[in-house]
């Protein structure tokens, strides 16, 4: 098998067919219901234990699919964005489609934060699974070009906060190779 | 296995599961669109099963009919005799037509010319001829063998009288002579040609305008019967029918209630027997039948050469329905293999994937 380069687009598509579209809001409760109980528990060890049981997912392939909800919105989100090049003030005149605007990059960071969340709670039993996220979420910034002095334009704390999450990608993504390397 | 291994065995093996799921996606919907091709196929070929059903019934039709048009086969004979008779009978009107318009032009002339002049050659000659007689008759009630200039003075008031009354009556007695004598002339000349179109056409008789209309002839030749009935160019609407049968003014001078009511003198040879008329229709009705037995050889013949072609088309569709029906059968197939391939690969991954371990088994 020759060499490729990992697509973002492919893997986190990976598994959906017509069929698990039809699946993909009681996929993403399910998934849900997964991460509300292990931020309570604090430990997946202990979510393994109980008695949860995945009951809308019947497959790896279908895991796999509410695993990357998180990301398909903010890809989303992001592809609205990177296409009118970030120019918000410019291309908006209206206050209303400038909030609506602004409500994007806002979805865009909540998202990015959740998944961030969601890899540290595996971080540690599947680090591998993790870095590829993050390789993901990565490579989604570089190709949307998102920086933090597009936030700026919302105000000085949203490009505070973008800026942290963007800082919190590169260090868990450098945290984690490092392991994997040093593995 | 390494951690950076791991890592790049889960990347290259979800993206080989991408590259199993585009092909299972497009084997099924090539087989989606192969068993929509079979169901129009299914169709197309029904289609053609009753086509050919149809074409054998027009061919057993045709022998049929091939066998029943023999009983017509007098029916040729029969119809040229008759479009002889038609023809011969339409051709005799034409010329009579002709013959009416020459001898109307003519006789204009001749009976407006000869009305004048007969009426003052015979005015003058019975005036003379009474005035003598007059005399004569005058001296013999007198007594006197004398003539008018001598006699005149010896008159008595009611010799004078008597005169003037001969006068009055030999001037009534010589205008009714000659009216008469020039209605003879019209009636004889009129009874003249029609003497020479009986001889060409045979005895003329009186027909309603009804009768005439079911003729076959054209308007004018129904406007000639008109004139030799009447003598004279119609004085008012004249209407008659084309040969689509739509009413139509033929002359502005006749008007139609008139024309409908008129009798034409037409020559008898014109109007077919109630023995032709029913004949007429008998062999009408059969060459009908001739013809619509003509119509199903011909679609026979026909349906003759189609039976092969659309049997084989039936023939290739049935084929292309099969090598269909194979390609769904080994796709379907295919993608049972790739769905296995594919339990396999997620397999081999499903440790390196959060709460797999929750996944009902």
């Amino acid at each position: 098998m020759g060499k490729r380069t990992t697509s973002w687009g492919t893997i986190a598509n990976v598994g959906i067919d017509a069929y698990q579209l039809k699946r993909l809001n009681s996929i993403s409760s399910d998934i849900n219901n997964i991460r509300s109980v292990v931020q309570r528990d604090t430990h997946d060890a202990v979510a393994a234990g109980t008695t949860i049981t995945l009951a809308a997912i019947d497959t790896v392939a279908d895991l796999q699919v509410g695993m990357m909800h998180n990301l398909r919105e903010m890809d989303s989100k992001l592809e609205t964005l990177s296409n009118i090049s970030w120019k918000i003030a410019s291309y908006f005149d209206s206050k209303e489609k400038h909030d609506q605007f602004v409500g994007s990059m806002r979805i865009i960071l909540h998202y990015m934060e959740r998944e961030l969340d969601e890899i540290e709670q595996y971080q540690e039993s599947h680090t591998e699974y993790a870095t590829m996220k993050l390789e993901i979420i990565r490579d989604r910034i570089k190709e949307h070009n998102v920086k933090v002095e597009h936030f700026a334009q919302v105000s000085t704390e949203e490009m505070k906060h973008a800026q942290s999450i963007l800082d919190r990608v590169e260090s868990t993504y450098h945290l984690l190779i490092n392991k994997l390397r040093g593995s | 296995m390494m951690g950076l291994d791991e890592l790049n065995f889960l990347k290259e093996t979800l993206l080989n599961i991408d590259e199993i799921d585009e092909e299972i996606n497009k084997l099924n919907q090539e087989s989606q669109e192969s068993k929509i091709n079979i169901s129009n196929k299914k169709e197309t070929i029904k289609n053609l099963q009753n086509r050919v059903i149809e074409y054998d019934d027009q061919v057993k039709k045709a022998q049929k009919s091939s066998q029943e048009i023999h009983v017509y086969s007098n029916l040729v004979y029969e119809v040229d005799k008759m479009a002889t008779r038609e023809g011969d009978r339409e051709m005799k009107v034409f010329d009579w037509e002709e013959e009416l318009d020459s001898y109307w032009k003519d006789s204009h002339k001749k009976v407006g010319g000869l009305g004048f002049l007969n009426g003052m050659i015979v005015f003058c000659l019975f005036s003379m001829i009474i005035l003598i007689l007059s005399a004569a008759l005058i001296k013999v009630l007198i007594g006197d063998n004398t003539f008018l200039h001598k006699t005149t003075e010896e008159t008595t008031r009611a010799e004078e009288i008597i005169v003037v009354l001969y006068t009055i009556l030999i001037a009534f007695c010589s205008a009714y002579l000659t009216y008469k004598i020039s209605v003879n002339i019209k009636i004889k000349r009129y009874q003249k040609t029609k003497k020479i179109i009986e001889s060409e056409f045979g005895e003329l008789g009186y027909f309603s305008s009804i009768e005439i209309e079911h003729l076959s002839y054209t308007y004018i030749q129904k406007y000639g019967a008109y004139w030799l009935s009447k003598g004279h160019r119609p004085d008012s609407d004249v209407w008659g029918y084309n040969d689509d049968m739509n009413k139509i003014l033929i002359y502005t001078k006749m008007n139609e209630r008139f024309s409908s009511l008129t009798r034409h003198l037409v020559p008898k040879i014109l109007i077919p027997t109630d023995e032709e008329k029913s004949e007429i229709k008998r062999i009408e009705k059969q060459q009908d039948e001739v013809i619509a037995l003509k119509k199903y050889i011909s679609q026979g013949e026909k349906a003759k050469l189609e039976i092969p072609k659309h049997k084989e088309k039936i023939n290739l569709e049935t084929k292309d329905t099969k090598q269909l029906g194979t390609l769904v059968e080994s796709n379907k197939s295919r993608v049972k293999q790739l769905d296995s391939e594919r339990a396999i690969l997620w397999e081999s991954i499903s440790h390196m994937i959060p709460y797999s371990n929750l996944i009902k088994q």
